[in-house]
């Protein structure tokens, strides 16, 4: 059987939006459907896994941007525009049904896209992420349903990082974010897309994609400038 | 009985944490319904059921971890379940869970005695024999009004300590739920007059009331706190839910005056004769009103725990005390008391304070008001406490000094987060 990879283009999209999508693309996979890469942009949001600790949250309780408890792994991360959010729905099934190694293998994706512009990025043992030297580029945070992962990961793109500065993301006091932008690619989300799906194709051995086919509504994204 | 074992999700995972139970001891499980939430890394994943039947066990509470392999909890299976429950013929087959009720306070001295002399306290009972008794437990004893002379001591020479006081307390001494009905109808009520039998609660509370106001000469001091960032965080923290799901703002005076307590510890303490007893430890209780009167669920250590253990604490006593359901401990310990009528249209009110205790906090509504910002009138929200001293031990300068701690807590209350 084919190993066929859906690619969505979503556009920026609100978190309660995108976190319907991903419960109908869950099902959806369930039932029998094909893997899916939902790529997009949040409006400002902050996010905290399930057992991550609100005070890390800092001055963001008293703003006006959002902040939501969710299903995934991990602590408290910043979500907004400039950064490429990818939702994979992903049966583990055919990944070896390990955990561990699927986010390993994320880190994999980003880490290749990441070369294509020339940064050196790397994972850190203990950190899940993908790190440029001790600057953090890339979270990431999965959740699994009867075995199909899905959640995922968040790029730093733009070099507008300001959202990160009231909380401690990811719960390590003093990490410095870092982004694609600000190691020297490209700032436009748009731009940083190819090479991310093109690695995630590559990494997770798919033989073939085609545009996401369900009926989440699509907006397309914005030429790059 | 197949057990529910802690999943390997990777190769590499060692043990894994359990996020949440979404299935309770007792509850009917059928085959793949999610038992529980698991995190493993940055991974959450949702642990289903491979057996059917009644999960009568879980051995590994939420927040805690265990190693792959473990048994994190025991499903009663279909079959040997119902034998079982017709012979004790309950329809619930549920087991009892085994789980010890988590004692967070072991190794720690829980609370300092204050031992507060009181000749009526002091006096033998009628019947001339003395009843051997230590003096926290004939002071627990009667705040709640239990009669020592239907105790049996456990302690030396059948003293009777503290722990059977709160036995007794445990065991709905005080308990209000039997004395749910309040009116009695007495022989042909005259002219529309009807006669309240006072309930064991209210009695409680008009003889410690009336004793206050008699013995403890009280003053107040108010201050007016702007809650404009607070109400913005009270809505952040509702819609984040979790461990914040129900908070009000009773929860977030709660952690301010808790951490006040320490900055001012000249009001966690009480008057004892020819000495000021501090409290180490700040314990806050909440005056409560339940069908049958006023009680005061206490909050322990509201300094030290995180503003969303409070909450939880907060919301489990409060809803135990609704119900009458007390377990020991609910109500004694108290260093300070919150009284909250900000749900009414209350601007400002003075409470009595409850002994031992040296002070009480009444807490009014979050007003709309004008307020002056350098040379502007904005809108602005107000909240006025007013704190009720005795004067015995607290002079107005401490009283000004914990206000002033208060007030800057609630008006940036990042500080009860973080």
């Amino acid at each position: 059987m084919t190993r066929v990879l859906e690619v969505g283009l979503a556009g920026r999209v609100g978190y309660d939006v995108a976190l319907a999508w991903q419960e109908r693309l869950v099902a959806r996979r369930l039932a029998g459907g094909a893997d899916v890469l939902l790529l997009l942009e949040h409006d400002p949001v902050y996010t905290l896994g399930r057992s991550a600790d609100a005070r890390h949250l800092g001055a963001a309780v008293l703003g006006d941007v959002p902040v939501r408890r969710v299903g995934r792994g991990g602590q408290v991360t910043y979500h907004g525009p400039g950064q490429l959010i990818g939702y994979p729905v992903v049966a583990l099934a055919a990944q070896g049904r390990d955990v561990h190694r699927y986010l390993r293998s994320l880190e994999d994706v980003l880490i290749a896209a990441l070369r294509t512009f020339d940064i050196r990025s790397e994972r850190r043992p203990g950190f899940t992420g993908v790190w440029v030297g001790s600057r953090k580029i890339a979270s990431i945070g999965v959740a699994v349903r009867r075995w199909v992962a899905w959640h995922g990961f968040a790029l730093n793109v733009g070099r507008d990082l300001d959202g990160f500065l009231p909380i401690t993301p990811c719960g390590i006091s003093g990490v410095a974010m870092t982004s694609v932008g600000r190691e020297g690619g490209p700032e436009d989300v748009a731009r940083v897309i190819p090479a991310v799906v093109s690695c995630f194709v590559e990494v997770f051995s798919y033989e073939t994609t085609r545009p996401l086919d369900a009926d989440v509504r699509m907006e397309p994204w914005p030429a790059p400038s | 009985m197949p057990d529910v074992n802690m999943p390997k999700l990777s190769d590499t995972m060692e043990e894994g944490k359990i996020l949440r139970w979404l299935k309770k001891p007792g509850e009917r499980v059928a085959i793949g319904d999610i038992l529980a939430e698991v995190e493993t890394d940055k991974a959450n994943m949702e642990l289903e059921a491979y057996d059917e039947g009644v999960l009568s066990e879980v051995r590994v509470k939420e927040g805690e971890s265990a190693p792959v392999g473990a048994v994190i909890a025991v499903l009663a299976g279909a079959d040997d379940v119902k034998p079982a429950a017709r012979l004790a013929s309950r329809p619930e087959p549920a087991p009892a869970p085994a789980r010890a009720e988590p004692r967070p306070e072991s190794g720690r001295e829980p609370w300092r005695p204050t031992v507060v002399r009181r000749p009526e306290a002091a006096a033998e009972p009628e019947g001339g024999e003395a009843i051997k008794a230590s003096p926290r437990a004939r002071r627990i004893a009667r705040e709640h009004e239990i009669d020592l002379r239907s105790l049996r001591g456990t302690g030396p020479g059948g003293r009777i300590v503290e722990k059977d006081v709160e036995g007794a307390i445990a065991a709905g001494g005080a308990a209000p739920k039997k004395e749910a009905e309040t009116v009695s109808a007495p022989e042909a009520p005259p002219r529309g007059e009807r006669r309240m039998e006072l309930s064991r609660v209210r009695r409680t509370t008009a003889k410690r009331m009336s004793e206050s106001k008699r013995e403890v000469p009280h003053f107040y001091a108010s201050s007016d706190i702007r809650m404009d960032e607070a109400v913005r965080l009270k809505a952040t923290l509702a819609d984040l839910g979790g461990e914040f799901e129900g908070i009000t703002f009773t929860h977030l005076v709660l952690k301010a005056v808790g951490i006040a307590l320490t900055r001012v510890p000249e009001v966690n303490a009480s008057y004892d004769g020819d000495a000021i007893v501090l409290h180490d430890t700040v314990h806050v209780g909440i005056a409560t009103a339940v069908e049958t009167g006023l009680i005061v669920p206490v909050v322990h250590d509201c300094d030290r725990q995180p503003l969303g253990a409070l909450v939880r604490q907060a919301r489990a006593l409060v809803e135990r005390a609704r119900a009458g359901r007390f377990e020991s401990g609910d109500l004694i310990g108290g260093t300070f008391t919150l009284s909250n009528l900000g749900m009414y249209p209350v601007s400002t009110f003075a409470a009595v304070i409850n002994p031992p205790q040296a002070a009480i906090l009444a807490v009014g509504a979050i007003r709309d008001v004008p307020v002056v910002e350098g040379s502007h009138v904005v809108p602005g929200r107000l909240m006025t406490v007013t704190l009720s001293c005795d004067h015995r031990i607290i002079d107005g300068v401490i009283a000004g000094r914990f206000l002033a701690e208060l007030s800057g807590l609630l008006t940036r209350p990042l500080a009860l987060v973080v």
